[in-house]
């Protein structure tokens, strides 16, 4: 048995060199403990607290009773669930390809070499920057079914006008349009992956023949393929948590159809204070975000092409 | 007053600067590492003998990061106590000491209560033009009187039920708490305010008396009160004078005064007052504010009610209902009010108001204070009912005093300077209309008034409230009112009839009074 005194003490160079490191260990620590720390007390304690909500019953007032699986069951048996859900699915199926759609194009619009181009890049990604109260004001506006812009433009290429947020046919897409006007950060993603496609393979696919459709199909979008992950990845994980636009234009209305999940849970927890109920919903929407995101990654491995993976 | 935040931390500096020079001077241990320079060993030995955490273990430092997270942790996922039994009624000793008249004027010096003084927090809500300055007022004119002081922390209304929730699952000290009819019967069959009937009895029989029926009703729930009203706000028909001076039509107000203000005759107005398409549209009337509270007036108008009596299930289905239903969607489906995505483009009520594209609205004076001062308009009580007789609701916001106050006596003391002069202020400052006789009939009322305001509409308001007990709000009324109003999109959207949206609500609404009811 080697206790402290029968232990061989280490040579004075090895143990400041160790005294040394801890030091940085230390310092280093010191430095990411604003992050451990808000971690700590802002993500991983609610979340803990949400775990153990998500079996009790509880509505702020009362003391919290155990109630099991009765969440789930109420989740199960609830037919805004599904409404809320089947909302959410809508919205990111048909938004997040579009916005990755939109914002490749904007990106490989400004990606051109042409006099003023920065003031075209501040201009796409300014909505970006946009508080979204004030551009949800301003889409309503637009919306107006009577004198909106956008129905404005409709009749003006004679098509009839529509009812838009106010129309439960039109309301999911007007809010996925909505949502194609702040692609601004995508846009800048696309375009920094742009900007590192080796001039050189163009020109080789070039010379070999290769026109321009086939040169960005065969070289630019496999270079690009894991920008292209990434903002789908971040595009579905942010769509199905989409709740400001719907809160504020719509309330959920007309007749849920605008009703997304996280505005589902939100009435739940906050308006109808069932915070046991809620945090189940808060649960499953976590696992159906990572099950997404998983097979995402899953199905990457069939289409992003990395440089690493050059032998 | 603005709420005020108190600074209760932020990121602590390390406090500990010394050193103790018994550390690295700067130079490296052969092969380990990197070699630095003096300037940046000597700036390194700074960073690391400026720690606190200089002397610990590795095995210390990480039990404290460990103990430190799990502890906050365990903060987090800390249930919420039980509420505190409700706060013992005050003494008689106390209730002297309260306001004892409704026009009671602030004193020129505090007044000797016998108690230290104490700051008192006040949560309500910022929805009121000019709130800010009308508690300033009010806490300046109390601190006078009593030489306690007022924090007044104002939430938005929407959140308001939230916050007070929370703030008493968190056991934030908090005195008096807003209470709307809409969540009194939830706070109060929760505990999460006291009930005053004992702090009633200490205050004579002719003050209590003195409050509205119409003011104070809403804030009972199982024959007790709860909370008294600072703002009162029964609804009447606000209206743009020119257009009905412009459409040939008689004025309202002069109408009721001759009895003829009803449905019969609102209907007539409706399509004279309509016209125009687009931008240019001009609306009858603006569309009836969706919630049931509103809505409820024409249910009773045509014989219907929400609720049993037992409050165990929902009658928004039955055939009187139904035909109040009928009655609000066509208003919109015939184009006389505005739908919704024209109601949200102008706001609200004030927003369709001073567009000048909306003849008539049912407002109530807390948001009148925003009609422009330029236009001319009109007021009158609401019209007979399609069964003839007159309705009113009232959303008055109410103060009650929070079961787990460390200062119940004190709170009972503010709350009753609040529901008079306190009432006052918000009235000079037209948000609201009074909650007492002998202020209703007082001058002062009467100076507060704008030109085209008649008094007497706001006394006919009281009255109309009178024709039947109030509309109960049970626990869980928020969720019913969604309930509703998605239903009555169905209605006014044309993909059901009134009698259809309805009775595919009602199981969800029975549902959620089961789960509700208070055991």
């Amino acid at each position: 048995v080697i206790t402290s005194e029968t232990a061989p003490r280490p040579a004075p160079a090895r143990r400041w060199a160790w005294r040394r490191r801890w030091n940085e260990y230390l310092v280093g620590y010191f430095f990411v403990s604003p992050f451990i720390i808000g971690f700590l007390v802002f993500y991983a304690g609610p979340m803990l607290a949400s775990a153990v909500l998500a079996v009790l019953k509880y509505d702020l007032i009362t003391p919290p009773q155990f109630a099991g699986t009765a969440n789930l069951e109420r989740m199960v048996g609830d037919d805004l669930f599904y409404t809320a859900l089947y909302n959410t699915a809508f919205y990111t199926f048909l938004a997040v390809p579009l916005q990755v759609l939109v914002a490749l194009f904007l990106a490989m619009a400004l990606d051109i070499k042409v006099r003023g181009m920065a003031f075209f890049r501040t201009a796409f990604y300014l909505p970006s920057v946009t508080p979204a109260v004030a551009a949800v004001a301003l889409w309503v506006w637009i919306y107006n079914p009577d004198y909106g812009l956008a129905n404005a433009a409709l009749r003006w290429i004679g098509l009839p006008g529509l009812g838009w947020l106010w129309d439960p046919n039109w309301s999911k897409p007007s809010l996925v349009i909505m949502s194609l006007w702040t692609v601004g950060t995508q846009m800048v993603v696309f375009l920094a992956g742009l900007q590192s496609v080796p001039a050189g393979l163009l020109e080789a696919a070039a010379i070999d023949g290769a026109g321009r459709l086939r040169r960005f199909w065969s070289v630019t979008i496999p270079i690009l393929s894991p920008v292209i992950l990434f903002n789908l990845v971040v595009g579905v994980i942010n769509s199905f948590q989409v709740f400001t636009v719907a809160f504020i234009a719509t309330e959920g209305g007309p007749r849920d159809t605008t009703l997304v999940y996280v505005l589902f849970l939100y009435r739940e927890a906050f308006r109808n204070f069932r915070m046991g109920y809620a945090s189940a919903l808060a649960w499953t929407l976590f696992l159906v975000i990572m099950a997404f995101t998983l097979a995402q990654f899953m199905l990457a491995r069939r289409w992003v092409h990395y440089e690493s993976d050059r032998k | 007053m603005r709420p005020e935040l108190v600074a209760t931390g932020g990121f602590a500096e390390p406090v500990n600067r010394q050193d103790d020079g018994t550390e690295d001077t700067g130079d490296t241990a052969a092969g380990d590492g990197p070699r630095v320079t003096a300037h940046t060993g000597r700036w390194r030995r700074r960073l690391t003998t400026a720690t606190i955490l200089r002397r610990q273990s590795r095995r210390a430092f990480v039990g404290t990061v460990v103990f430190g997270g799990a502890a906050a942790i365990l903060a987090a996922c800390a249930p919420a106590a039980a509420p505190t039994a409700p706060a013992p009624p005050p003494t008689k000793a106390a209730a002297a000491a309260s306001p004892t008249t409704a026009a009671s004027a602030p004193a020129a010096a505090p007044a000797k209560t016998g108690t230290q003084p104490v700051t008192l927090e006040v949560l309500f809500q910022s929805g009121i033009v000019g709130s800010e300055k009308l508690w300033e007022q009010i806490g300046t004119e109390y601190t006078a009187k009593t030489g306690h002081k007022i924090n007044a922390v104002l939430v938005p209304h929407p959140d308001a039920e939230s916050k007070v929730l929370t703030s008493m699952a968190g056991r934030v000290p908090v005195d008096l708490i807003y209470v709307h009819p809409t969540f009194n019967a939830t706070f109060s069959s929760k505990g999460a305010v006291a009930d005053l009937d004992p702090y009633m009895k200490a205050v004579s029989k002719a003050e209590a008396e003195d409050y509205y029926y119409g003011a104070t009703a809403w804030f009972t729930w199982e024959g007790k009160q709860y909370a008294l009203p600072v703002i009162s706000a029964p609804n009447a028909v606000y209206y743009n004078a020119d257009l009905i001076q412009k459409a040939g039509l008689a004025d309202p107000w002069e109408l009721y005064k001759k009895g003829e203000w009803t449905t019969a005759k609102f209907d007539d107005y409706l399509p004279k007052l309509s016209n125009g398409e687009g931008a240019n549209r001009v609306y009858g009337v603006a569309e009836i504010d969706r919630s049931i509270r509103y809505q409820v007036q024409w249910l009773w108008g045509h014989g219907g009610e929400v609720y049993n009596d037992k409050l165990t299930e929902t009658v928004i289905h039955s055939d009187a209902a139904v035909k109040g239903w009928e009655y609000l969607a066509g208003l919109v489906t015939k184009r006389f009010a505005p739908g919704r995505a024209e109601s949200s483009a102008l706001t609200n009520t004030v927003g369709v108001l001073n567009s000048g594209r909306v003849a008539m609205a049912y407002g109530w004076r807390t948001l009148m204070a925003s009609l422009k001062p330029d236009m001319k308009w009109g007021l009158a009580p609401l019209f007979k009912m399609a069964d003839g007789k007159e309705y009113n609701r009232n959303g008055p916001n109410g103060i009650g005093i929070t079961s787990w106050s460390k200062e119940p006596s004190q709170a009972w003391e503010l709350l009753r300077f609040l529901s008079t002069r306190g009432v006052e202020i918000f009235v000079a400052g037209g948000a609201s209309i009074p909650t007492t006789k002998s202020f209703g009939n007082s001058p002062a009322w009467k100076g507060a008034l704008l030109p085209w305001e008649p008094a007497e509409v706001y006394d006919i308001a009281y009255k109309q409230m009178e024709t039947r007990p109030t509309l109960p709000f049970p626990p869980g009324a928020n969720n019913i009112d969604t309930l509703i109003q998605s239903a009555f999109d169905r209605v006014v959207l044309g993909e059901a009839t009134a009698k259809q949206a309805m009775t595919d609500a009602k199981p969800k609404i029975d549902a959620v009074l089961k789960e509700m009811a208070v055991k």
